[in-house]
């Protein structure tokens, strides 16, 4: 078993020691966090980590077991909630699930050779996490609402119902083609006004994925910890008001998994 | 799997119970920071799921599933009116009719609470520009 072993008063400016890790041993690594706060982290007992610390800077990382070659559902779990403990002690970097060091030497260097960039980057993070946020439309209710408010889809709806498939086909393709272009507009509108009930309690925003069929929004939000019981208020609020057309679905809070920065690090 | 359970805390914003594997996967499978230097193992099965899972194709299939969807609606059961009245009513409404009535109440709806910002004016010309690339969506 790893050894932790953090001690409160040693000032954290060397690589731990391993303990019977060894030091040439792989290493997962799930996530940068201030050197400070991995002091005396306390991790669910299934959820064994080690941090090397190198300046103000700590890499939690674990031992990587032969099994790790092919990873599951198992690892993908315990990857996400040794990210949550993290995260729910302070501001943590996630690192892409299935990162692998070579060494602790490996990690020392990153830390070092990274450093101004994951302080940074650190820093953006403070005081915030994450949530994802999804807006569905009610398929029925949406779709019923564009039959009636749509000329040509109301005809077409008409002239398909009691036709054979064969010969419908190219009225059945246009009418989906007319749903389909409907639901996108609507769609980029009531985004929009989503959006800007929501921008202002956020810190930073991303979009996670297009709209796609009945889903309009896709969103990572960062939010203060100290605006996230307003947002809850007033995501309920537009859960509450709209629910007959649209659902509001809230993940979170979590790692900031979305605002870690983009392109590859070293 | 773990089946997941919908907290409606009083509520109806979703927030679903957050160790849930398709969250997982979903939230973190490929995010967070890429470090070069190092090995990535992936795990090929969830991956390929996944990406199927997001995967919305604008294609025949796609337009013959929303054509289906739009034929079996039972309109009748709307508000008691079936939908030559709903129609009707829209025709008599003009351009206040019901169903631009039913856009902009949700746009309406989706405004209230929401008063420590700009005005509406502003809202309304704001363009997506965290989100451009739902523009070209709309365009294809």
């Amino acid at each position: 078993m790893p050894a932790r072993a953090p001690s409160r008063t040693s000032a954290p400016t060397e690589t731990r020691e391993t303990g019977e890790t060894g030091e040439t041993g792989a290493l997962i690594v799930f996530g940068v966090v201030p050197a400070a706060g991995a002091s005396g982290v306390e991790m669910p007992d299934d959820l064994r980590v080690t941090f090397v610390v190198s300046a103000d800077l700590a890499a939690a990382v674990a031992p990587a077991p032969p099994s790790y070659v092919r990873p599951g559902r198992a690892e993908l779990l315990h990857h996400h909630g040794v990210l949550d403990a993290l995260a729910a002690r302070g501001a943590t970097v996630p690192v892409r699930f299935g990162t692998i060091a070579p060494d602790r030497a490996g990690v020392v260097d990153f830390l070092s050779e990274q450093h101004d960039r994951l302080a940074a980057t650190l820093d953006a993070l403070t005081g915030r996490r994450q949530f994802n946020l999804r807006a569905t439309y009610v398929e029925d209710a949406v779709l019923a609402d564009l039959v009636v408010s749509d000329p040509e889809i109301r005809a077409l709806r008409e002239r398909t119902r009691d036709v054979s498939e064969d010969a419908s086909y190219p009225d059945r393709i246009r009418l989906g083609e007319l749903v389909a272009r409907g639901l996108a507009a609507r769609g980029a509108r009531d985004a929009d006004v989503l959006l800007g009930s929501v921008e202002p309690l956020v810190a930073d925003l991303r979009v996670r994925s297009e709209p796609a069929g009945t889903q309009l929004l896709d969103v990572a939000l960062l939010v203060d910890d100290a605006r996230t019981q307003h947002l809850l208020d007033r995501l309920e609020g537009l859960a509450e008001e709209n629910h007959e057309q649209i659902r509001l679905r809230l993940v979170g809070p979590m790692a900031a998994y979305d605002f870690a920065g983009d392109p590859p690090w070293a | 799997m773990t089946v997941q359970t919908h907290q409606r805390s009083g509520g109806y914003l979703e927030r679903p119970a957050p160790s849930g594997l398709a969250d997982v996967i979903d939230s973190i499978l490929d995010k967070g920071i890429v470090i070069d230097a190092y090995v990535r193992v992936s795990l090929v099965g969830i991956e390929l799921l996944t990406i199927d899972a997001r995967i919305v194709i604008a294609s025949v299939d796609t337009y013959l599933r929303f054509a289906e969807a739009t034929s079996r609606l039972d309109l009748y059961e709307k508000g008691g009116k079936d939908l030559g009245e709903m129609v009707h009513d829209l025709q008599r409404g003009g351009a206040a009719g019901k169903a631009q009535g039913a856009v902009e109440g949700v746009k309406r709806a989706l405004s209230r609470g929401h008063s420590d910002d700009d005005d509406d004016d502003e809202r309304e010309r704001r363009p997506a520009r965290k989100a451009p690339s739902r523009r070209r969506s709309e365009s294809d």
